[in-house]
């Protein structure tokens, strides 16, 4: 024990306690510790402690790293080698196309899948309205409502006996609709028999029908 | 880090991933921006309110930044340029239908329908609230029936029910506010199918015909019907038991001067 391992216990001892004096003492005790056998035995387990506080500490000009052991760079090498023989240049290549490819087709697969599930869970919630209106004096009667955008003469109805009109359309359940039925496309006229008809702001009325 | 993300973005792979994501988001979208831009360019009758685009665009946008659905004003467009009416009275229309589509917005706001992002609003639901106010429903009405049945289940579809119930009653009958109302919350607590509250104006209809005053119908056969528990068969059996007289001269027509219909005339067949 010399008096630079002296110095070294009175630094450490600073330290400890949490009072230090002179912050360069912190380089000094871990320098010193590289190349004392003594102070590396007393104080080995504190060095990276002692290192931590040197490169947080204000007043410190950050801590210098120790040279490289070339311990990484051979670690890295044989990684990098290992990846090679594991994960050939050609598969890495395939892996980055067929990834994204598979997330594309999961998500067209999961959209149309959606889109199906709609398109039959409607068709499952449909329930067939017959409208009827008696135009004995009609040469062509048509229902039109909110269900098909109010397009005149889609929805034609066919002439029976005693001058009575008749259609069967395919509705949703639960929906609520309003319509008009347009006779020899000119006249709009509300469904009679509809349980209820409200203003329909055109200056005439719309019939409503909830399903 | 940005540059590094952007990097990977560019990458052909991850590139394809974007596009097809945004070519699906923008394809699903697409079909429901711009209904009124849409409207004008495909549709040839729409050149007869070219005047008119303006005035229609500022609804449309002031119905998109409300949140309004575009749809349901669409609705209105098509049904107005199918019935021939001139430009100012769509326009006006369709202000007053935001309107009404607003205030059904508030009263699903305040019922707790307001929708959340993993369940949105329903469109179908707020254009039903829609129909009632433009029927002439108490906005109040409309509120309270869809609170009183928020939180039950099955609840909404029974409130929408029963405000069905209550305008179809009020097509017959001139129903004060108040009854209506009574009505609604009765009809909601008693045990009758959602389904069954329909028949209430085939009720009033055959009460009247029977020679039953307005207000005996009303009190008599529906409300103490219901607030005793009954159902539709002991209104029946209430009515039944009257006997028949001629129908009163001060018999009240349809709210909305339209024919009434008794229930064998029926039109529609489910």
């Amino acid at each position: 024990m010399n008096d630079t391992c002296q110095r070294v216990d009175a630094a450490i001892s600073e330290w400890e306690q949490g009072h230090i004096s002179d912050p360069q003492s912190l380089f000094f005790i871990i320098n010193h510790s590289r190349g004392c056998a003594r102070c590396t035995r007393s104080y080995g387990p504190l060095i990276p402690l002692i290192r931590r506080d040197a490169g947080q500490h204000p007043d410190l000009a950050p801590l210098e790293e120790a040279p490289s052991s070339g311990f990484t760079d051979a670690v890295m090498r044989r990684a990098t080698r290992e990846r090679a023989r594991l994960f050939p240049s050609s598969t890495m290549q395939a892996t980055r196309w067929v990834l994204p490819l598979a997330g594309c087709v999961a998500l067209l697969l999961g959209v149309g899948g959606l889109v199906l599930q709609a398109r039959t869970r409607a068709l499952g919630s449909q329930v067939m309205v017959r409208f009827s209106v008696e135009a004995p004096t009609a040469s062509q009667v048509s229902v039109a409502g909110d269900w098909n955008a109010w397009r005149p003469g889609e929805l034609k109805l066919k002439a029976g006996q005693n001058g009575v009109w008749e259609i069967t359309v395919p509705l949703r359940r639960g929906a609520i609709y309003t319509y008009d039925f347009q006779i020899d496309g000119r006249e709009w006229i509300p469904d009679p028999h509809s349980e209820s008809q409200i203003d329909d702001g055109f200056g005439g009325l719309s019939s409503v029908l909830k399903l | 880090m940005g540059t590094f993300a952007m990097s990977r973005l560019a990458s052909p792979p991850a590139a394809i991933l974007v596009l097809s994501s945004v070519i699906l988001v923008a394809a699903a979208t697409a079909s429901w921006s711009d209904l009124l831009a849409n409207w004008y360019a495909t549709d040839p009758r729409a050149a007869a309110y070219a005047g008119a685009r303006a005035d229609l665009a500022q609804i449309f946008t002031e119905a998109a930044q409300r949140h309004v659905p575009e749809r349901l004003l669409a609705n209105r467009l098509t049904e107005g340029e199918a019935k021939g009416v001139p430009a100012e009275r769509l326009v006006g229309v369709l202000r007053s239908e935001l309107r009404c589509l607003e205030r059904a917005q508030l009263i699903m706001d305040k019922a707790g329908l307001g929708g959340s992002f993993l369940s949105p609003r329903g469109d179908g639901t707020l254009k039903e609230i829609g129909i009632y106010l433009r029927a002439g429903l108490p906005d109040q009405l409309v509120s309270e029936l869809l609170s009183e049945g928020a939180g039950r289940q099955g609840g909404k579809e029974s409130a929408l029910a029963a405000c069905a119930a209550i305008m179809d009653l009020r097509a017959v009958a001139p129903l004060e506010d108040a009854d209506s109302l009574q009505i609604g919350k009765l009809l909601l607590a008693s045990g009758m199918q959602p389904s069954g509250y329909a028949s209430l104006a085939l009720v009033y209809g055959l009460g009247r015909s029977r020679g039953l005053s307005h207000e005996a119908v009303v009190r008599d056969v529906i409300i103490n019907t219901l607030s005793a528990g009954g159902g539709l068969a002991s209104m029946n059996q209430k009515i039944e038991s009257t006997p028949i007289s001629e129908p009163l001269p001060s018999s009240p027509g349809p709210a909305t001067g339209h024919p009434g219909h008794p229930p064998d005339k029926r039109s529609r067949q489910r």
